[in-house]
């Protein structure tokens, strides 16, 4: 284990690509050992869309979130602690990993305000004023136990640009300290900054900088993916991962196309999460090496396949897409049947990428997926190049 | 319009089949309180394998669009029971008539349940269908998609393209308790025509030749007109009953005024039923309506009672032990009600149990109250998360069978009368 011991976590990079920045390793947290790269399914109120937690670890997810917001609000820090975190109150013994609460104030909330201080709210429920701070989110996130917390940050939208983003760049690093020292449980619980700095490469660069002089378990990336243009967002990640010390794991926020998830571990990040793979099956969508597909489509009216040949899923072992066809949308077991599917077909495009970092075949990993995607070779000009800038040619 | 001409021929015909029929057996093992009784009902055939015993009075399970609800077949195994035959309510898999054909091998394996007999029932339990769509051609079904209207044609074609283990035939069970006495008449002729046409069809099909056949027993609250329906059903060669034609399709609490004025008519019903042959009763019975249609010689009924109760967020609370172990409630002390309405159910969305980490039962098997505590479920169900009606549908079905269980055990120690309610 190359992380001081003060952390609760150890990361082992077992294998490292000889051609790009990919490397798998092993993440060890107090819940559980992870293998990276890792896809993190979002559990945002301390459940997985449907799922009992014991079919999540039989799909070998190990590692989930949850979403510090949505808990501080219902059923409360108060609740969880009682509870002794959220691993008892939802009885999953693996590990999870909460964000801050910041984004979804942007995101969700009309009338949040940030200052120095935090993040100023109205609650959608009783309509009281609440302030976010970086010690608030911090209490909330050591009520609710996870393995892995993270700062709370200024988040800015990723199509900003001008002064604001390098206010909240350097207003994230005061925060970060204010979180450092507020933090209770550092022997348990291991907390990681937020790279920001906008689509800014000297800004990133400075965040970086100054992350590195504090001693933390790892990174997460932030800012990004959140519809920036995708060289924009290729580059932004390429420079980070640059920058960021390679004995410690990184993790880059809100990531979880197929192809963008094939793409970053080229570029050297080791943990991704996403709400798309769970909230698309529930709109009847099936994760496919292609793409996707709309159960709801009435081409699968009378077809008594599975939703993947290939793939070795309790859905796809005993369903087939006629079925799927008509319940989608309208029952909830469809919703579980299709996450039960996505949540696989993620974790097996993580193990693919793994297994073939580890016998140094990822290159030619990475070339026959995305001929998979784009039969056509039609690859789209910001893959080429992020790939190309780590030596691996489409064409 | 039965001639006795007509029966004869029927007779003969039906006698052949009855010696041909590998179809479903039933047996009574013991008496019980007045008409209760322990069965045995044996070799339902899934394609070409026969499974069997199921001791009756037995719940079968209820589905809907061909799921149990909430539960897929993997989180299904998690209720830890045998197998158990499905109700396929015909309303709510009309839709799935042209895909089944061209799949060809049932409806069960269709929708991933193929290790479970499958029953269809004309109408569901918990889907109120709207009064005055049947007419002298066939029946309406309400599905999602709106009024089907199938005639016995289109129904044969249906079971022949599901194969079910057995099923309910087309019957007019449209009879309000408003009733007039002419739709009632309706109801039963109509039913009797369907009967005696699907039987043509059902004894000619190859497809059929294992499935079993469940005549209804129609006439709704009139004792002349249910009088004459069992009477003519029990001249065909079927191999149960349904006592249809309450009309309390519904999860709503309607259905307990009309219990009490439905109670006397079910018994003198059934006492027309010959006793080796199974009898259905479907509903969104509660506990002690179950028990008071057992005393009246039912076997048979689905659990309709555990999603309803599901869906609005309850958890069933019927004692699932006999004697004093630990948690569990004395029988013979009977159950006290939790309140008015819900008298077997606790009420998880209310904020008592914001801070209750206890189980929802305790000492309870099932995967549910092992595992998740009340405080939880409740803040699932706070939030609209699916994962509630999962674990929710997980505890109710495993109670509401449990308590089949020791009422099949009661009555083989012949201490059915210690469970009062």
């Amino acid at each position: 284990m190359s992380a001081t011991s003060k952390h609760a976590l150890g990361f082992r990079v077992i294998a490292e690509c000889s051609k790009t920045k990919g490397r798998t390793g092993v993440l060890s947290l107090p819940h559980a050992d992870v293998e990276t790269p890792v896809f993190m399914p979002v559990g945002t109120q301390g459940t997985l869309k449907g799922l009992l937690p014991d079919q999540l670890e039989k799909l070998n997810c190990h590692l989930i979130l949850g979403n510090t917001y949505h808990l501080g609000m219902r059923p409360g820090p108060e609740v969880l602690e009682k509870a002794g975190g959220l691993h008892n109150f939802m009885n999953w013994k693996k590990a999870l990993l909460t964000d801050s609460g910041g984004f979804q104030m942007v995101s969700l909330l009309e009338l949040s305000e940030v200052n120095e201080e935090g993040v100023k709210f109205v609650s959608p429920y009783d309509e009281r004023e609440i302030l976010l701070s970086p010690e608030k989110s911090i209490e909330i996130q050591n009520a609710i136990g996870a393995d892995i917390i993270m700062q709370l940050d200024d988040v800015v939208s990723s199509t900003v640009s001008g002064p604001r983003v390098e206010e909240a760049m350097h207003r994230t690093i005061r925060w970060l300290d204010r979180c450092i020292k507020s933090h209770q449980k550092p022997q348990k619980q291991n907390i990681f900054p937020i790279v920001q700095g906008g689509l800014d490469s000297e800004l990133r660069k400075k965040c970086v900088e100054e992350l590195v002089k504090r001693d933390v378990p790892g990174f997460a990336i932030g800012g990004l993916s959140g519809g920036e243009a995708k060289d924009m967002f290729w580059s932004m990640v390429h420079i980070t991962t640059d920058f960021l010390p390679p004995k410690k794991p990184r993790y880059l926020m809100g990531v979880g196309f197929a192809v963008d998830l094939v793409v970053c571990c080229a570029l050297g990040c080791d943990m991704f999460d996403c709400v798309f793979p769970t909230r698309t099956a529930r709109f009847g969508c099936a994760l496919v090496d292609s793409g996707q597909i709309n159960l709801k489509n009435r081409i699968f009216a009378e077809d008594f396949r599975p939703i993947d040949e290939q793939c070795t899923c309790t859905t796809c072992k005993r369903y087939h897409r006629a079925y799927l066809h008509s319940i989608v949308t309208k029952e909830t077991v469809a919703c579980h049947l299709v996450t039960v599917h996505n949540i696989a077909y993620q974790m097996s495009l993580m193990k693919s990428i793994r297994d073939s970092i580890k016998s140094d075949k990822f290159p030619v990993f990475v070339q026959e997926f995305m001929l998979k995607v784009y039969p056509k070779k039609d690859y789209p000009k910001w893959v080429t190049d992020a790939l190309a800038a780590v030596n691996i040619n489409l064409q | 319009m039965f001639t006795f001409g007509s029966l004869l021929i029927l007779r003969r015909k039906y006698l052949r089949k009855q010696l041909l029929a590998r179809t479903m057996k039933f047996s009574v093992l013991q008496q019980g309180p007045d008409e209760s009784r322990l069965g045995n009902l044996s070799e339902l055939w899934k394609d070409s394998e026969k499974i069997g015993d199921f001791q009756t009075p037995l719940c079968l399970l209820y589905s809907r669009a061909g799921s149990i609800p909430h539960l897929t077949n993997e989180v299904l195994q998690y209720l830890n029971k045998p197998i158990i035959p499905v109700v396929f309510p015909l309303p709510s898999i009309v839709g799935l008539i042209e895909p089944a054909k061209k799949y060809g091998h049932g409806i069960g394996k269709f929708v991933g349940l193929e290790e479970y007999p499958v029953y269809i029932s004309v109408q569901d339990p918990v889907e109120p269908a709207p009064s005055g769509y049947n007419d002298k051609s066939g029946i309406s079904v309400w599905s999602t998609g709106g009024r089907v209207r199938l005639n016995v044609d289109q129904f044969m074609a249906a079971v022949e393209s599901f194969r079910p283990a057995f099923y309910q035939v087309l019957c007019d069970s449209d009879t309000p308790q408003d009733s007039s006495r002419k739709r009632l008449t309706h109801s039963v002729e109509r039913s009797l025509v369907h009967l005696d046409k699907c039987l043509e069809k059902h004894l000619r099909s190859d497809k059929l030749k294992n499935t079993a056949v469940f005549g209804s027993v129609v006439g709704g609250f009139s004792p002349d007109a249910r009088k004459k329906s069992a009477m003519q059903t029990v001249l065909r060669p079927v191999d149960g009953f349904v006592i249809d034609g309450f009309h309390w399709n519904n999860s709503d609490l309607g259905l307990l005024n009309t219990f009490e004025q439905m109670l006397p008519i079910l018994k003198e019903t059934v006492t027309l039923l010959p006793s080796d042959k199974p009898r259905v009763l479907h509903g969104v019975l509660p506990p002690d309506m179950i028990l008071e249609a057992i005393k009246c010689g039912i076997d048979l009924f689905d659990a309709s009672y555990a999603f309803a109760v599901t869906e609005r967020g309850g958890a069933l609370m019927v004692p699932v032990s006999i004697g004093n172990s630990p948690g569990n409630i004395l029988i013979k002390d009977g159950l006290k009600p939790l309140n008015s309405h819900f008298k077997y159910e606790i009420d998880l969305k209310n904020e008592i149990y914001r801070e209750d980490f206890s189980p929802i039962l305790e000492g309870c098997a099932c995967y549910t109250c092992r595992q998740f505590s009340k405080a939880y479920i409740h803040h699932l169900l706070n939030t609209s998360e699916m994962l509630a009606f999962v674990l929710l549908m997980l505890h109710n079905l495993h109670n509401f069978l449990s308590f089949f269980s020791i009422i099949r055990e009661l009555i083989s120690k012949g201490e059915l009368d210690k469970l009062q309610f």
